[in-house]
């Protein structure tokens, strides 16, 4: 099964993937560390009924997952990074050909997500109340009239629901509009981070926009408002590239070729330098031919050559090195390989 | 000026935010101002005294002990959530709620600090399926406790059962005429998607 990062999505210049979570409590279990083992394991029980195996969900027992293969789970976001570190009791239940991802007592009991590539908030709103829907008809949803959907966190009470688009903005970063923008956005009750949190603004110039507030707004107009604002900055960030004269164009074609040659060669490859080598490339990408790169290829870079994964592709013949040096060293060899398919 | 979080010390900063378009601006201490510079914001939300891109989850869980920043433990009376056990002043240190019946329980205390992390104060949008709004209450308040009314399933299995002991009956006592009327209500219940 081709896992849900390694397809194409539209817009894929400037978005990277798109993503709608929701945050679900059952009536009458109480939450985080007032739920007990023995609840913890009823409700988990009752969640996987509702996704057999053979329906082709896939349900992992979280406490049977080392740590390393948990942070490959976040790294590919099956998962929150929280839930991840948890080390309490939880479930996870996929459908990678829907990229949907199903955390059980995560923060709350449910955090059903739906991913999918570039930037389709509709594909990503069916699976995820497809999900919802099967939750609902078999378990009491915890709800008020007043507050919406209850949930353990009162920042995500009302709908529950968080729309978040991942975009690639160069342009916008080098133009130094990220700040004012930021700014702009959390006016508009939205919020911009960085890729999985952990990135600074040079990691691979991405972000992630996604609605704060989530109680008085309905799901409509949330997933409205979020995608009429990152469409806008997507064509910001477009005609901002268009922007750049013959002469700059000659300079991100030649910074994205060396970029290559460097991917195609290296020995060792941080994560910083592969972030920002990965940018010069997927730059070009908009502006030149590159043999046989891709967007495809390139986005599925960020997916797999992350911390986490390399560690469980350390190589035989590095074992003398300091551990993170062996990593670089996987990391190059991932590159290589992902290029060369 | 004194410090609007800890309400003792004397401020020194100025703190602004914006919730949702709503801009508000807190003077607080050097303890206090420098607690939220590292916790990235004061109520969980991203702050003007933060670079935006430098949120990590770590400082996430910290920072929402914040949230119910500005409610006070005097607000307690030793009410206890009925479900989870927690009281008032547990929900503030964690700022985190332990069970939805608490959201019931502490609804009156709750709501100020809802109000202000989301701009507003009432849910717009889906509800479970089947829920079934309750009538208001005289006090006002609309809050039924946060089970939800037999969906339309639920009430479907209930109706279908009094159906299948009344045609049992009607069997019984030979009134093959109201027996059939109620198969006939039977099937097409059942009949229904």
């Amino acid at each position: 099964m081709m896992a849900w990062y390694d397809r194409s999505g539209p817009g894929q210049d400037v978005f990277i993937s798109t993503r709608i979570r929701l945050a679900r409590n059952i009536c009458n279990y109480p939450l985080g560390n007032q739920l007990s083992a023995g609840k913890a394991k009823e409700l988990m029980d009752k969640v996987a009924s509702i996704f057999p195996a053979e329906e082709g969900f896939e349900i992992t027992d979280m406490s049977t997952i080392p740590p390393i293969d948990r942070g490959v789970l976040a790294e590919k976001h099956y998962i929150s990074p929280a839930f991840a570190k948890d080390k309490a009791p939880g479930l996870l239940i996929r459908e990678e050909h829907k990229g949907l991802s199903i955390m059980v007592c995560e923060e709350d009991h449910i955090r059903i997500q739906c991913l999918s590539k570039g930037f389709s908030l509709a594909e990503c709103k069916t699976g995820a109340f497809e999900a919802e829907e099967k939750i609902d008809q078999a378990l009491p949803i915890a709800y008020s009239e007043k507050f919406g959907y209850l949930t353990h966190c009162p920042t995500n009470l009302g709908t529950g629901m968080r729309v978040s688009v991942m975009l690639f903005l160069p342009a916008l970063t080098y133009a130094k509009q990220m700040h004012s923008l930021s700014a702009q956005l959390q006016k508009m009750g939205l919020v911009i981070r960085g890729m999985q949190g952990e990135g600074s603004e040079s990691s691979g110039c991405l972000y992630q926009i996604s609605n704060q507030v989530t109680l008085g707004i309905s799901e409509e107009e949330t997933i409205a408002k979020v995608s009429d604002i990152v469409k806008k900055i997507a064509e910001a960030e477009r005609q901002l590239r268009k922007r750049a004269d013959s002469l700059e164009e000659y300079r991100i074609a030649d910074k994205a070729a060396r970029a290559l040659g460097i991917f195609e060669r290296a020995k060792l490859l941080s994560t910083a330098e592969f972030f920002s080598l990965w940018t010069d490339l997927r730059l070009g990408l908009a502006y030149t031919e590159l043999g046989d790169i891709s967007y495809e290829k390139l986005d599925k870079m960020i997916f797999e050559v992350m911390p986490s994964e390399m560690m469980k592709c350390l190589t035989q013949d590095t074992a003398s090195l300091p551990i993170d040096m062996r990593r670089d060293v996987a990391r190059a060899i991932a590159v290589r390989k992902i290029l060369s398919k | 000026m004194i410090c609007s979080k800890c309400k003792k010390r004397n401020a020194v900063y100025l703190y602004e935010e914006i919730i949702g378009g709503k801009r508000r601006k807190y003077a607080l201490c050097a303890e206090c101002g420098e607690g939220v510079k590292n916790a990235s914001t004061l109520h969980g939300q991203e702050s003007s005294f933060t670079f935006p891109f430098s949120f990590s989850i770590n400082d996430a869980d910290n920072l929402f002990s914040t949230l119910f920043y500005g409610a006070s433990a005097t607000q307690s009376t030793g009410k206890r959530c009925s479900l989870c056990g927690l009281k008032f002043e547990d929900i503030i240190r964690e700022g985190k709620v332990g069970c939805p019946l608490c959201y019931t329980t502490f609804r009156d205390e709750l709501s100020p600090s809802i109000s202000r992390i989301h701009g507003a104060d009432q849910h717009k949008g889906k509800a479970p399926r089947g829920y079934v709004a309750s009538e208001p209450t005289p006090e006002g308040h609309a809050e039924a406790e946060p089970v939800r009314e037999p969906s339309k399933e639920e009430q479907k299995t209930k109706k279908l059962k009094e159906l299948k002991a009344a045609l049992e009956e009607a069997i019984l006592s030979e009134e093959y005429e109201e027996a059939a009327k109620i198969r006939d209500q039977i099937k097409a219940l059942e009949g229904e998607a």
